[in-house]
């Protein structure tokens, strides 16, 4: 590595990059591979590139994933490759090369509500876990909160392997961004936890110990309000049903919440 | 600061600013095979570079991001083998491939597909389709519907895997089915799937668009556009974006002058109002031009913008056609110097009128025994062409002003943008490199004025690209319609009356309103004549009104409104057969236009000229749908329950559709095309033709009609297209006219110089006493021959002509228009896979069969059949552009505006059917946009079939085909 400019910097390591996140800095932007974002860098500005930081790089560690910051979609899709349903939205979500380029990162930054691999990664209940202040908290709680000039980043996106996981959504064509998507991720308790894409500005989360009311009304509640350009609330409403449906009964639990239905 | 960049295996110190992209960097390194989409957020792909053997968009990356990686670009893989003296290694299997097998069309994306195989083969020597289609998904197409680039890659996959020889020129994989017209004379070069002229540069990335050849320190343009829909400007101050350091110009409506103009790119008397200016006081669209800026780079550019303090007065919106014409409704274009043509009236937003009566309708409806009536919708669609607009100008030596442009339109552009700068026509000179699509919406003057004002303003030269979002909002689009059919019919099928009333959105300006929405009836309209008394004595109606609204102004948009026209006109055919229990397919034909049948609406329709009624010689449609219907699979399927479901899954169900149509091939006693042939020393030829190819392979197919004529290979012409000092006029490359009216200007051409060939060669044989008279030598294989087996070389005649001998430039220049636009016609058919709980749509099969004429290029037709079925499935499915209660647009980018993947592409097929069209010296007809046409009623058809959902609006999108779909499980 070898750039005149000190506003660049690649910590080698965590330990360097929650040092540098210590320091006192003017502002301070992540760069974690390709961005959505517009490239632009003041002149009081640092770069810190996450790419040497050990932080690209998807594992399982004792029942747990871990996927780092700076890990490509690509590599999630390879890394994932057990958890076969999770495959569908993320080749839906970019292209090959657009995967290749785009870190978990710079998604998270950019993913909304009709984003599929956002409403998958939900319902497997992911945990994000940050430098340098240690905390960890939901995913669903991250989102949309973290600015460019963070000092408490995002290191890894954890979560439990799922015991069953289940995706259905519904676009105008086979590649195209849903209308609708519906994830079920079944955790080793089996506890499950439902994300409900294509609606507000953040898929919303519905899980089975929360709820007040049957899976399937929850889901549906889950739409209220959802009419947008793209689809009525009543079709997304009754889609919810159908699509909840069908993720129960890849899992094998549709007998357990048909009644309730 | 300094990067160590290493570049295709080189190691390079670069200087580059810590912002800067790896895209521009590398682009202002060289590596011209790097390409911008306007988007610069990895939405098209066709930045793509390989950084350690996988393939990123470079535009989603900074330049520093890539310092210690191995970057690959198009120019690391292989380049031309002949290099002079020099040899090379020649081009890679990748390269190879793509060029024999007919991938490239515009090749904008090329150098990135390649790339993207070229990272597949390196992990996965024998990829399966399906792999292969997952590698280039991340790379959107707009010309090909990835079929060949498909084969492309499988091809090269086979040859490097298993012979290991470079150069071996590899497989040609099989031309589309072609039903070749009987008794056809003999050809050597046409007919034949000669390769691309234009490939072997695409294919190495070379310079060729016009992004490519813009200097260093060109000034950068940017355009304030306005965020509200309508409004007068009150007030605009330019102080402070004036004094930011790097602006070299801010104009607005006060620093230039007043000129009434359309932007439409046609021939002279625009068909249409004038009422556009380069700059004005009043705002009519979301996405309207405020102010121009031009900067030392565009980030200064955009600073600039965001300094101009503008106050708007709001002013009441119209945002839907129906609104526009109610009393009372806000007057869009209340401009004094407002220029009506025809009946367009500005006080109640008229763009343009159209009253059309043929035969006696009223009667004809009298005599029905049933009359149909229903209203269909089609909606606003973007070209996106993957190349945005762009061009940039600069005052020659000779204080001419010189415009480089991605534009179909180059002699339109110079005539057009003249009056708009204040200077005559022999001041302006305008060149055209290749073009990376357009797609109709390069059929305009969206940019060219831009550049020309700020290059006046500051001397210096300028650039302006347009962005992805600029695309949507601010450039044009199909125009949408509401449409009201009514038809009466014969119990027995036959069709009394057909009439057709439109309501049309032109948006903000009124480029291609008339012309555009009297296509529509012109071309759908005239398909179904009648049958019996009916067929001799038709009886149709076509009224539009063409409507201003505050949206985005529409425009051309290949197919040119005959898609809006065929979407009611089809989807009404299907319901009046199914409805009276008809055969669909039977009953189209027995009510279809017939050779030898006037085109009904040349009796009464030419585009507010005076009609001239024109016989239609050639309809292969019967023979279309024979070889489509056995091609898809028709009989087995069709009524069939069987094939209808889906076992193990009853809520899935499949459907099958189709939809004949035609189009036009060229606009009859107005299109001219001009070429100039000349011989040069080694026997080989220039031909400058001021025809545009913006992907479609015209040059192609001119040099093979030159070279079919002059008797050599389609190599020994030197295509050059085009610059308005230097290459004849052309009309430019729309309407389906270049094979036909371009061509047959290179034909008369070629037979000119052939003539002179053989005088001259007659002259040299009876100099080498074996006299041979003019009439008995023949042309061939690069020679002249007489009939006892004398020859010369061209090159002996050229040096001859040139050097020895009476000298003379053996050459010519013809120029062509035509009286009579015959019709191509196609057979359009598709299957769907219906989600019936959903009402999700999968298209499983497009089958296409064309009558074209003959065709030349077997394999560049195929490809512009298979690229505009994906435009058209798109048209079809998931392509629409929405906007809210204030006029904004929902779509701004290729990801909300969906455009089909490699990988999610329907099983196409392609099936030419020839005719000899007489008008035409090789019998040839147009194919460009006939494509448009039947996918979407197709679909929409197969949808009705599947489950009775009868949808009227498209794109069939899954709410609709849920609401309206029949069957429920």
């Amino acid at each position: 590595m070898n750039t005149e400019d000190t506003r660049y910097i690649r910590p080698k390591n965590l330990q360097e990059l929650e040092a540098l996140l210590k320091q006192k800095y003017g502002r301070c932007r992540i760069l974690a591979g390709g961005a959505f974002s517009p490239a632009r860098v003041e002149a009081d500005e640092i770069l810190i590139d996450l790419q040497d930081a050990g932080l690209n790089q998807v594992v399982l560690e004792n029942d747990t994933i871990r996927i780092g910051a700076a890990a490509s979609l690509q590599q999630i899709l390879e890394g994932l490759h057990a958890i076969a349903e999770i495959r569908e939205p993320l080749e839906i979500e970019a292209g090959l090369n657009v995967r290749e380029s785009l870190s978990l990162l710079n998604y998270l930054r950019t993913a909304e509500t009709r984003s599929p691999f956002l409403t998958a990664l939900l319902a497997l209940t992911p945990e994000v876990e940050l430098i340098p202040s240690g905390r960890k908290l939901a995913l669903e709680a991250f989102l949309g909160q973290e600015n460019t000039d963070s000092r408490e980043i995002p290191i890894y996106v954890n979560f439990q392997y799922p015991k069953g996981f289940a995706w259905e959504s519904i676009a105008r064509a086979p590649k195209d961004r849903p209308i609708i998507c519906v994830t079920v991720g079944r955790n080793k308790s089996g506890r499950l936890r439902v994300a409900c894409g294509g609606n507000e500005a953040f898929p919303r989360i519905i899980e089975t110990e929360a709820r007040a009311e049957g899976l399937f009304t929850s889901v549906r509640k889950a739409y209220e309000h959802s009419a947008d350009a793209w689809a009525s609330e009543e079709y997304r409403q009754e889609m919810s049903q159908i699509l909840l449906s069908r993720c129960l009964r890849k899992l094998g639990l549709i007998a357990e919440y048909q009644e309730e239905k | 600061m300094k990067l160590n960049l290493q570049i295709n295996g080189q190691p390079q110190v670069v200087e580059a600013a810590l912002g800067e992209r790896l895209m521009d960097v590398l682009r202002r390194l060289g590596y011209l095979g790097v390409k911008s989409g306007g988007c610069k957020k990895g939405e098209c792909g066709a930045c793509i570079v390989l950084m350690d053997g996988k393939p990123v968009n470079s535009c989603m990356f900074l330049a520093v991001q890539a310092v210690g990686h191995a970057l690959t670009t198009i120019e690391g893989l292989g380049s031309a083998a002949n290099q002079g003296w020099k040899q090379t290694e020649g081009l890679s299997p990748l390269q190879r491939a793509f060029i024999e097998n007919g991938s490239i069309q515009c090749g904008y994306c090329t150098s990135a597909m390649i790339l993207a195989a070229k990272a597949l083969l390196e992990r996965n020597p024998d990829p399966s389709e399906e792999e292969v289609r997952t590698a280039l998904s991340g790379i959107l197409c707009r010309c090909t519907a990835y079929v060949k680039p498909v084969e492309a890659v499988l091809q090269a996959a086979a040859e490097m895997r298993s012979a290991k020889q470079p150069g071996t020129g590899g497989h040609l994989p099989e031309t589309p089915k072609l039903i070749p017209v009987d008794d056809l004379p003999s050809t050597q070069v046409v007919g034949k799937s000669a390769i691309k002229v234009d490939a072997a540069k695409l294919a190495q990335g070379k310079a060729a668009f016009t992004a490519d050849f813009v200097q260093l320190g060109t000034l950068v343009a940017r355009v304030l556009r306005s965020p509200v829909a309508h409004a007068r400007i009150v007030a605009i101050n330019t102080e402070k974006a004036k004094a930011l350091p790097g602006v070299a110009a801010v104009l607005t409506w006060k620093d230039l002058p007043r000129v009434a103009y359309s932007t439409a790119g046609q021939s002279d008397p625009i068909p249409g109002p004038l009422d556009s200016f380069s700059l004005d006081n009043k705002v009519r669209f979301i996405g309207d031009r405020v102010a121009f800026v031009a900067a030392e780079s565009a980030e200064i550019a955009e600073e600039a913008l965001n300094l101009i303090e503008v106050e708007y007065e709001e002013l009441p919106a119209v945002l839907d056609a129906r609104d526009a014409i109610r009393p009372g409704a806000p007057v869009i274009h209340d401009e004094e110097d407002y220029v009506n043509f025809a009946d367009s009236d500005p006080s109640v937003n008229l763009a343009a009128k159209i009253r059309i009566d043929i035969g006696n309708v009223e009667k004809g409806f009298a005599e029905a025994d049933r009359i149909f009536e229903r209203e269909y919708v089609t909606s606003k669609v973007q070209q996106a062409h993957i190349e945005p607009h762009v061009a940039f100008s600069y005052w020659d030596p000779d204080d001419r002003l010189v415009i480089v442009t991605s534009t179909q339109v180059p002699f339109h552009v110079r005539r057009m943008v003249a009056p708009l700068v204040k200077l005559p026509v022999k001041r302006i000179r305008v060149i055209k490199p290749r073009i990376g699509g357009g797609f109709g919406n390069k059929q305009e003057v969206l940019i060219e004025d831009v550049v020309a004002h700020l290059t006046i303003a500051t001397g210096k030269p300028v650039v302006y690209e347009m962005s992805r979002e600029e695309e949507f909002i601010a450039s044009r689009s199909r125009h949408p319609m509401r449409v009201k059919m009514r038809t009466g019919v014969k119990l027995d099928g036959t069709i009394t009356a057909n009439e057709m009333i439109i309501l049309s959105d032109t948006g903000a300006y009124g480029s291609h309103a008339l012309t555009v929405t009297g296509n529509t009836g012109q071309k759908s309209m005239a398909l179904y004549v009648g049958d019996g008394e009916y067929r001799k004595a038709p009886n149709i109606r076509f009224y539009a009104d063409i409507v201003y609204t505050n949206r985005p102004p529409s425009g051309a948009y290949r197919g040119y409104g005959v898609p809006q026209g065929y979407w009611p006109v089809d989807r009404h055919m299907e319901t009046i057969a199914r409805e009276l229990g008809l055969d669909p397919l039977a009953f189209r034909l027995k009510n279809a236009l017939r050779a030898g049948e006037f085109q009904p609406f040349s009796t009464s329709w030419n585009e507010g000229r005076e009609p001239r009624p024109e016989v239609v010689h050639t309809v292969g449609l019967e023979e279309c749908v024979r070889e489509g219907r056995a091609a898809i699979g028709w009989d087995e399927k069709f009524g069939n329950p069987a094939w209808h479901e889906v076992p193990g899954k009853p809520h899935l169900r499949r459907g099958i559709g189709a939809a004949l149509v035609m189009q036009g091939t060229a606009i009859p006693y107005l299109d001219m095309g001009g070429a100039s042939l000349k011989l040069n020393d080694d026997g080989s030829f220039n031909l400058l033709v001021g025809a545009t190819d913006l992907g479609t392979g015209s040059d192609t197919i001119l040099a093979q009609m030159a070279a079919e004529v002059l008797g050599v290979k389609e190599d020994d012409i030197i295509v050059y297209s085009s610059d308005t000092d230097f290459t004849p006029f052309d009309k430019g490359a729309y309407a389906s006219s270049t094979t036909y009216i371009s061509g047959t200007a290179v034909i008369k051409a070629a037979q000119q110089v052939a003539e002179k060939i053989k005088t001259r060669a007659s002259a040299m044989f009876a100099e080498s006493g074996k006299p041979v008279p003019v009439e008995q030598i023949v042309l061939a294989e690069g020679k002249v021959h007489g009939p006892a087996g004398q020859s010369f070389s061209l090159a002996e005649i050229a040096l001859n002509s040139l050097h020895h001998t009476d000298q003379e430039q053996i050459m010519a220049v013809a120029s062509h228009v035509s009286p009579s636009s015959p019709p191509p016609f196609a057979a359009q058919f598709a299957t769907v896979l219906v989600d019936l709980q959903t009402g999700q749509v999968t298209v499983e099969d497009l089958v296409m069969a064309v009558d074209a004429g003959v065709i030349i290029n077997p394999r560049t037709a195929s490809g512009q059949i298979e690229g505009g079925m994906a435009q058209a499935l798109g048209y079809g499915v998931c392509e629409e552009m929405v906007y809210d209660e204030r006029g904004r647009a929902r779509e701004k980018d290729l990801v909300d505006y969906h455009i089909f993947r490699a990988d999610e592409m329907p099983r196409m097929q392609t099936i030419f059917i020839e005719t000899y069209e007489k008008s035409h010296p090789f019998g040839a007809k147009a194919v460009a946009e006939i494509p448009m046409n039947g996918v979407a009623p197709a679909v929409g058809n197969a949808v009705l079939d599947a489950c009775g959902a009868d949808i009227l609006d498209n794109p069939i999108t899954p709410e609709k085909a849920w609401r309206a779909r029949k069957i429920k499980v």
